[in-house]
């Protein structure tokens, strides 16, 4: 075997071993790259299995958030369309029942006198005031229908009309209505007021 | 020229032209195998993260809850406030 065969048996065993070391180092890479792109794939999978349901729960949260959205939508234009439109009078009082003709005395006008040490009448909290008036017309004696206290003043009238001239304010001793209807009429004016004011620009 | 000189020259070309190109292509080959290896670190890396923002997920079921909650809490407020102001 002559020296150019051994040359050359020694540069393919050089060559050999070079392409040995760079498929080698090329294999590892590739192992390497593979178990990267699997893990890559799994959180992929897991991701998408994971936002699976936002789709339907968001869509369900728009569906609510619309309804909320429409019914604020709806409360705002009543709102000012109860801002618009004028108030409703207030309820009527109750009707005065007067007593019984059979009960009472024949119809008495009393003139009322201003008198400081004039007895009040005991608060009647189903009636209020107008009820006062007739308890007050049956003095001295005497229990007199509404329309009889018409041409003379009675009781009551008689403190406004004093409180009026003395400018001093005239306290309400019973309430105008039942107590549970005069505190809703209160509750709804004050809600009435603080929405007008809370829509007002 | 003899067939020693030609085996000479053969063992020339394979040591000074076929032995340096194959180096440099499997040089090339190793080069873009190791950089798809950092691209899929990188892209492993922030998939990573985005699995981390997802963590707030289950929260939207909860998210739905309180809104149909406050859908009926609404309409009870509305029809009450509708009946308050009188229309």
């Amino acid at each position: 075997m002559g020296i150019e065969t051994v040359v050359t048996l020694v540069l393919v065993a050089v060559l050999v071993a070079v392409l040995a070391v760079y498929i080698l180092a090329i294999g590892f890479a590739l192992r390497r790259l593979s178990f990267t792109l699997g893990t890559i794939v799994i959180g992929l999978r897991a991701i998408a299995q994971q936002t699976a349901p936002v789709g339907a729960v968001v869509g369900d949260l728009i569906k609510d958030v619309d309804v909320i959205e429409d019914a604020l939508d709806g409360l705002t234009a009543a709102v000012v369309a109860a801002k618009k439109t004028p108030r409703k009078p207030p309820p009527p009082a109750p009707v005065l029942v007067a007593p019984q003709p059979s009960r009472v005395r024949p119809p008495q006008a009393v003139a009322w006198k201003p008198e400081a040490d004039e007895p009040e009448a005991p608060p009647n909290p189903r009636t209020g005031d107008e009820w006062d008036d007739v308890v007050a017309a049956r003095a001295p004696g005497g229990m007199a229908p509404i329309g009889a206290v018409a041409g003379g003043r009675t009781a009551a009238q008689g403190r406004r009309a004093q409180a009026r001239s003395s400018g001093r304010r005239l306290r309400r001793r019973t309430p105008r209505s039942a107590p549970g209807a005069a505190s809703m009429s209160d509750a709804v004016a004050r809600a009435r007021e603080k929405v007008e004011a809370q829509s007002q620009p | 020229m003899s067939g020693t000189t030609w085996w000479w020259i053969g063992n020339a070309a394979l040591a000074v032209v076929v032995a340096p190109v194959v180096v440099v292509l499997l040089t090339a080959l190793l080069g873009q195998v190791l950089r798809l290896n950092r691209l899929a670190d990188d892209v492993l890396e922030h998939g990573v993260a985005i699995t981390g923002e997802l963590d707030a997920l289950p929260k939207l079921v909860q998210t739905r809850e309180l809104t149909t909650g406050a859908r009926g809490l609404v309409e009870r407020y509305g029809g009450a406030l509708l009946r308050l102001i009188g229309t």
